[in-house]
């Protein structure tokens, strides 16, 4: 048999592999939850998962056993030569599944987006020393509250524009901070992301700087407990999936569970450099929070902070599990907007 | 080899009667179904664990399957440059449903590594073992089956795979770098 031959029952078989393992991706990604791989919505039943996975590998299998019967039978690529294309293929569909997977989720946040840009006034800030959106109330008379809010590094600031809608749709304003570069989060410079914002809105004659929240995702919460515990303007706090440990800064596949490829790259990016949680000490500046309320919100699902660890800060703060949800989206999840519209309500 | 002869001709001989039979052999005995059925419950178990931990002792069940497969193959290599024994089609009629492989009959390269595969998996789960066992098994008839080989050449490659597995499970002290690289090279890609 040529060597030609060979090789082109070597590519058909790295075809099939290809399209087989484009099933067994989804296959492991609903089995292990894992973000970054699904492609379907994760608040989908897990059944549909499994479902377009098997789908998957019985067509590649029917398309290449079904069809391809003078390849199967013709000398081709055995032991070493099968491994490397069955490898090769296995490896193109995860750069595959991926990219397709982020870009679903992109295409899902912008929609959600685009619903939630629809039904808010907002104003960008752009200054030297400041960059964010404002969200400003349709309705009501100025000044208005203000809640001043920091997303997960890497997560654009319209992560929280869901967030933002609750609050102006309840009569408050909302300051979302743009914390999407690295440099943002570097320490000890973020600090003054926080008391910068709010001197900010100090100058806005629609903002009653009286009146000031915070409220963070992530490691955007750690800052904004720290930020509270610093400034007794802020009046009351919500953390949303705070780190608070350095334990909790995990890495590998556990992150894959929780975001996508590329924010998973920059969550280990950030929090590598710098220690930015240790030097946070968001858990230990949490006692310093005596009179301005604190709520702590993790989906229960979170596969970053460990359910004992849960336990433990449950005895000694008040933490609100959020059923059925990660890390990721938390923000996005209307239980949670109403619960920091509530929040807000009471204590600012 | 009277026997090998005679158990071959008794399971060669019942091929081309049952045309759903022959289907069925012909889709086990190809060089894709049964090894990427293997492979494919491989990388799966890559995944398995809920823990950090757990996952890791499965991922050094990987690596110790893929050690005991090139292990496997190494020494079927090995045995062809010293010994060939000629296919049952190139001695005698034989009902044949694949095509004709041109090397040696004995040890069977296709049995050595899928029990290579179950071997491994069998020293550290079971069940694993046990599925990855009759995928082997259902190889090795099927093999006979569609007439490419005797039933000892798929006993003497099934023994070269398993031998490999003990050996790499007993080695294991040994292979550690080596998996410790492998799950730290899979961390660093958010993958382990």
């Amino acid at each position: 048999m040529e060597f030609r031959e060979q090789i082109t029952i070597g590519v058909i078989f790295l075809v099939f592999a290809y399209f087989a393992s484009l099933g067994f991706w989804q296959l492991v990604a609903t089995w292990q939850r894992l973000k970054a791989l699904l492609w379907l919505p994760r608040d989908v039943k897990a059944r549909w998962g499994y479902s377009l996975g098997s789908s998957l590998v019985a067509l590649a299998s029917l398309w290449f056993f079904g069809t391809r019967s003078e390849e199967i039978f013709s000398p081709g690529p055995a032991s070493s030569e099968f491994l490397f294309f069955w490898s090769a293929g296995l490896a193109l569909a995860l750069v595959t599944t991926v990219v397709i997977s982020l870009f679903l989720d992109r295409l899902r946040a912008s929609l959600q987006g685009l619903t939630e840009r629809q039904r808010s006034h907002s104003e960008l800030i752009a200054l030297k020393w400041l960059r964010g959106t404002l969200y400003l109330p349709s309705s009501g008379d100025a000044p208005w509250p203000v809640v001043c809010m920091a997303p997960e590094p890497g997560a654009g600031i319209e992560s929280l524009e869901g967030v933002a809608v609750g609050l102006t749709e309840s009569g408050f304003a909302a300051f979302s901070l743009d914390m999407s570069s690295e440099d943002s989060w570097r320490y000890p410079d973020a600090l003054v992301e926080f008391p910068q914002a709010i001197a900010y809105l100090d100058g806005r004659d629609e903002i009653n700087a009286s009146r000031v929240g915070a409220v963070g995702v992530g490691l955007g919460a750690d800052l904004a407990i720290r930020a509270a515990a610093e400034d007794k303007q802020i009046k009351a706090v919500v953390a949303l999936a705070p780190v608070m440990l350095a334990a909790h800064v995990r890495s590998g596949l556990d992150l894959l569970r929780e975001m996508s490829y590329p924010e998973a790259i920059r969550w280990s990016r950030v929090h590598q450099r710098g220690e930015l949680v240790t030097r946070l000490g968001a858990s230990e500046h949490v006692s310093d929070l005596d009179s301005q309320p604190l709520l702590i919100i993790y989906g229960e699902e979170d596969r970053l902070v460990p359910s004992a660890e849960l336990d433990a800060f449950q005895r000694t703060m008040k933490v609100k599990l959020i059923p059925g949800q990660g890390r990721r989206g938390l923000e996005r999840d209307t239980q949670v907007v109403s619960l920091i519209t509530g929040w807000s309500h009471e204590h600012i | 080899m009277v026997l090998d002869t005679a158990l071959f001709n008794l399971i060669n001989g019942s091929a081309t009667r049952v045309a759903v039979v022959d289907s069925l052999m012909r889709l086990l005995v190809n060089d894709y179904f049964v090894p990427t059925a293997l492979c494919l419950l491989t990388a799966a178990l890559w995944f398995a664990g809920s823990s950090k931990q757990e996952r890791g002792r499965n991922q050094r069940v990987i690596v110790s399957i893929i050690t005991a497969v090139l292990l496997a193959n190494l020494v079927v290599k090995l045995c062809n440059l010293v010994y060939f024994r000629p296919r049952p089609f190139s001695v005698q009629h034989v009902n044949l449903l694949f095509y004709r492989p041109s090397d040696s009959s004995l040890p069977a390269n296709s049995a050595a590594v899928a029990f290579a595969f179950a071997g491994v998996a069998w020293q550290r789960h079971r069940w694993l073992g046990v599925v990855m066992g009759a995928l082997a098994g259902l190889f090795a008839i099927a093999r006979i089956y569609c007439g490419v080989h005797y039933p000892l050449d798929l006993v003497a490659g099934g023994l070269v795979g398993s031998v490999s597995a003990y050996l790499v499970g007993k080695s294991q002290r040994a292979l550690e770098p080596l998996m410790a690289t492998v799950i730290a090279v899979g961390r660093r890609l958010y993958l382990a």
